[in-house]
This record gives C-alpha cells, structure tokens and sequence, in this order.
C-alpha cells in the first residue's frame, strides 16, 4: 500500500443536494492498469476529476507518492505528471494534430514566435513512438474519426509525460477497431510504467487489459478485485447491487438501470 | 479556412473587373487610392474586431465606431490644449484602451453577453465624446497641428498615410495571429475554451486582450481619421462598427469563434470599400449604402452557417 503512486482517502463531494461522492478511497499502483467502473452517475467521472484538480473536493484527502497534496487546478495535478483525458475529448476541432497536442505550450524560438516547425516534429514523433497512424499533423481534426480523436487526445495527455494517465471512457462511441487501437495504446502505456485509470463501461475491455478493478456505486466505492481473481459477472453484481456490504440497497431504487445493457452489449 | 479566403479574394477579383468593366475610371491609381483610403480605417478596426470575434464564447464589439470617435475626440482635445503630438496620440489611444477593458471586464468577469457591455461602452464612449466637444467640433489644434494633420492627409510617395497605417496593422495583426503565442492562444480559446482552459491557456486574460486591443485599435485608427478631416468630432465614426463588423463577417471571421484571418478581414473590407465606390461612381444615391452594406452582412452570416453546416457533414 505504501508504494502506491495515488491514494485517494475519503473523498467527499457536494453539487447542490447531489451527494456525488460519499467518502471514497482509491490507490493505484505504478504501472498499473486500474479499471474503475459503477453505473451511471456513480460518481466516476467527478472522482476523478478531483484527481486531476478539475474539481476541488469538499473533504478527504489526496496523497501523491504518500506526501498530501491539494490541486485547485489541472496545471497543479500536471506538475505532479498527473494527466486526464476528459469523457468529451477536450479537443478544439478548429486546431490542426499538432496544435492540438500542445494546445497551450507552444515551443517558442526567439523569444516570440511560435516554432511550426519543432511543433510538427515533436508531434510527429510522439505519434509515431506511439504508433498512431495518422496521415499528417497539419489536418484539422474535425476530419478525423472518432478514433483518431480520441489517439490525439491521449498523445497530447502523454506529451506531459505523466506518472499518471486518467482515462474517461475512452472506447465510448468507437468502432471495434478503433477501439482496439486505443486499448493497444493504453497496454503499451503499462510497458512504459505510466499507471493507468481507466474509466469503463464495457467490462470486457477492463479485463482485457486491467490489473485490478474499482467499483463504485452511488458515490461509494463498494469493490476493489484483483482482475484475475474475479468474474465479469461477479463485478457486473457489484455494479448492479453493490454487493452484499452496501444497506443503501434497501432504501434506494436503482435509478438507472438503462445502462446496465451497454457493458456486455459493447 | 483557406479555401474560404481564396473565395474571397475570388470575389473581391470578381467584383473589381466587374465594376472597371461598368466604369473605367475605377481603375484609375487616384480613384484606388481614394478607395483604399475610405476602407482603410474599416481594415485597421476590423482587425481589432476580428481578434475579439475569433476568440470565441460570443465575443463581438459593438463599440469601435464610437471609441473611433472618442479616441478622436480625446486626441483633438488634447492638442488644443498645446500638448506634443506623442503624448496625444498616447493618451487617445489609452482612452480607447480603457473602453477596450471595460469590455473585456465585463464580459470575463461579469460574464455578460458580449453585446451587453459593448452596446452599453458604445453610448458611453459616445457620451463622453460629447460632454467634451460639448456638441461642437474641435478644430484648433495647437502648435502641433500641422504635423497632426499631415499624419492623416499626407502621402509615402504616391501612397496615402491611412492606407500604410492599414497596410501596417494588417501585417502585424496577421503576424501576432499566425506566428505568436497569443495568436495560437486565442484560435484555441475560440476553438474551445473548455479545452483551452482544462490545457492550462488562460482563457479570461486572452479574451480581456482581445478587447483592449479592439479599444487601442479603434482609438487609434479614430485619431487618424480626426487628422485625416483635421477635426475632433463626436459623431465621427458613428455606425461604423456596422462596416467593421461587416468586413469581418464577409472576410470570413465566424461568429462562432476561431475560424477566419486577418487577411480575409483584409479582403472583406476591400470588398465593401469597391462596392461602396462603385455605387458612387455609378451614381447609386448614397442612402442606398447602408442597405447594400445590411444586406451583404446578412448574405456574409448566412454562407458562414453554411460553411459550419458543411463542415460538420
Ligand atoms: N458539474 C456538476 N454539477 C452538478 N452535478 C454534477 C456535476 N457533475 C456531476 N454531477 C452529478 O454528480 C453525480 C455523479 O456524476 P458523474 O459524472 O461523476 O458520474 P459518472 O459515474 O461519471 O457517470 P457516467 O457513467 O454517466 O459518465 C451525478 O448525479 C451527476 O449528475
Ligand atoms: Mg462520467
């Protein structure tokens, strides 16, 4: 436990009346692949988006490589060499492949100007170590495919060279092919020692490449398995009940049940 | 993006053998100069709007035509008083700058709808013009008045001082733009602020500078026009944030944010500058200008949905 690289402790959230996370911890390990995944509206995405300092959590605290640490913004969790690519891709579609991955951190030469040219090859070769097929860093990429997309929003991630690379639902809305590339993409991570959060609602993909997974169910964490001691089917009732250990069953109706479908649909 | 600008500069082409083709006389290097001139000072302003429309969330500044006049105003002022031209020119343009921030401010941190505050600085701006002139024109201007004067009717060779100033800002808009961090800056932020922000761009600070440079802009391109009639008048620029705007949306800056370029601002305002002309010197009465321009920006945001529409498909 001591060697992780994150330990999340109690983390509390509040929008307005919504009791979005209810004192959930979380570790990860260096170089893991760390599947987290619950129903909709469990509280995946705002968890966290308090580790990448999008969001300022109400209480708990955050321990990076066991020294606390308090991010009011994502360029504070960036120092850190966390990084997080958002559900939405967060890429600005008007911007070429280049301009995209180092949106904000433009290599400069003499002093004022922007170097076009460093920029297209440090991105050409982030893609290629990567190998992200693209065919140039120059084409805008609201003509790319929504995989391509998300590869670009993941190199840009990796361009800061992170300890830590959060992913939110990164194979959502992709073709079996491109999702198979991203997920290669995230394997190949692991080779590099970068320790991955995956954020998933297709339970076959966090198996496929996971070391351990993380339940969480109406702002609780009611799980952690290690993916080789564990069932799709045991963790899909995790989700659905929360397990044997969750009262909140008896009080509280699943609400959203509608998206029980898409995991093993995906 | 490019594809839109070569359109342009294929109309703006179009247009210009069509008119010499109805009137020879335009083609004659006074009567281009005399155009170049008269859109000259919509070019300069345009490229302040042009950086306040591409960095997105809406922005848009209803105010130029107004700070054009004050800045003007300001500046004539000022050289009654017997100031030196330098300090004068400084302190129009600071005036502008500071209208520019009210903008900015309002917009960033007030978060009001762009055309709010700007609408509201445009009667300001306007107001002020007149509680200074008190209604009239000012037209001593002081021991620097020759040199003043001369900065707005003077020629570099055969080409007048106005269209080097716009030739000037256009270049150096088009380079901060294209070649700087703040240029890259501001496409992201129009692009998506969201991104922009969560990558670490400051998103407020860009889209405050937008608008104080719109402010410094339009007071300047205003002192120059004030020199060119050799008086400081209050109603001097009024309406013109309509041509400005124009010019912008018909050159291809999109309403939406981070899509056009200064250069097809360039040719947007070229083409309203020949269209004007060309009513004149085929004796269109001048009422009908305004209605030419209206409509020609309507037609302008209409293609720009079009061109998202298609884009997105
Ligand atoms: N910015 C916000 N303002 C208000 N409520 C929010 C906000 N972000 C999240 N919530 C609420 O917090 C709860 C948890 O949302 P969150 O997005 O973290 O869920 P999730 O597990 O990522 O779900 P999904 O699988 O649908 O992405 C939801 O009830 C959501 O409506
Ligand atoms: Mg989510």
């Amino acid at each position: 436990m001591t060697s992780a690289v994150v330990e999340m402790r109690a983390i509390e959230k509040h929008f307005g009346a919504v009791h979005a996370l209810r004192g959930v911890d979380l570790d990860l390990l260096p170089g893991e692949v760390l599947g987290l995944v619950g129903d909709n509206a469990a509280g995946k995405s705002t968890l966290m988006k308090v580790l990448s300092g999008a969001i300022s959590p109400d209480g708990g605290q955050i321990l990076f490589r066991g020294a606390p640490v308090r991010f009011t913004s994502p360029a504070e969790a960036r120092v850190r060499g966390i990084e997080m690519v958002y559900q939405d891709f967060a890429l600005c579609n008007n911007l070429d492949i280049a301009q995209n991955i180092f949106l904000g951190r433009w290599p400069v030469r003499a002093g004022v100007l922007v170097d076009r040219r460093a920029m297209h090859r440090a991105a050409e070769a982030m893609l290629e170590r990567l190998r992200i097929d693209v065919p140039s860093v120059t084409v805008q990429v609201r003509h790319l495919s929504g995989g391509r997309r998300q590869s670009v929003a993941i190199a840009r991630a990796l361009s800061f060279n992170p300890a830590v690379l959060i992913l939110d639902e990164p194979t959502a809305n992709l073709s079996p092919g491109a999702t198979h590339e991203v997920l290669r993409l995230v394997a190949d991570l692991k080779q590099h020692g970068v320790g991955v959060i995956l954020i998933s609602h297709r339970l076959q993909e966090v198996f496929a490449i996971g070391d351990r997974v993380a339940v969480l169910k109406q702002g609780r964490r009611v799980a952690t398995r290690r993916v080789r001691d564990a069932t799709e089917d045991e963790i899909l009732e995790l989700i659905v009940t929360g397990g044997r250990a969750a009262p909140a069953n008896s009080d509280r109706p699943l609400d959203a049940g509608g998206g029980l479908e898409s995991p093993v649909g995906g | 993006m490019q594809s839109y600008e070569a359109a342009i500069y294929a109309a703006l082409l179009l247009v210009v053998v069509a008119v010499s083709i109805a009137t020879p006389r335009f083609l004659s290097p006074d009567n281009l100069f005399e155009v170049a001139r008269n859109f000259s000072f919509i070019a300069a302003a345009g490229v302040g709007e042009a950086i306040v429309i591409i960095g997105g969330g809406g922005g848009i500044d209803l105010s130029v035509g107004s700070v054009m006049g004050l800045g003007g105003v300001v500046a004539t002022k000022l050289l009654g008083m017997n100031l030196g031209l330098l300090p004068v020119l400084g302190l129009g343009v600071a005036a502008g700058w500071a209208c520019g921030a009210t903008n900015g401010l309002l917009v960033t941190k007030a978060k009001m709808t762009p055309l709010i505050p700007t609408l509201g600085v445009l009667s300001i701006a306007h107001g002020l013009a007149l509680v200074i002139t008190q209604g009239y024109p000012l037209s001593s201007l002081g021991p620097a008045s020759p040199a003043f004067i001369a900065l707005g009717a003077g020629y570099v060779g055969p080409v007048p001082n106005p269209v080097v100033y716009m030739a000037l800002v256009v270049l150096v808009g088009w380079a901060v733009l294209t070649h700087t961090p703040f240029g890259y800056d501001l496409y992201s932020v129009g692009g998506n602020d969201e991104a922009s922000h969560l990558s670490g761009i400051r998103v407020t600070r860009v889209r405050l500078a937008a608008y104080m440079i719109s402010g410094a802009l339009a007071a300047l391109t205003g002192i120059l026009l004030a020199a060119r009639l050799s008086v400081g008048d209050a109603t001097t620029g009024q309406g013109e944030e309509l041509n400005v705007i124009a010019a912008a949306v018909i050159g291809g800056v999109s309403l939406l944010g981070g899509q056009g370029s200064v250069l097809g601002l360039f040719a947007g305002a070229a083409l309203i500058g020949v269209l004007l002309n060309a009513m004149v010197l085929t004796g269109v009465p001048a009422f009908w200008q305004e209605v030419v321009i209206g409509s020609t920006i309507i037609v302008a945001v209409l293609l720009d949905r079009l061109r998202i529409r298609l884009a997105r498909d």
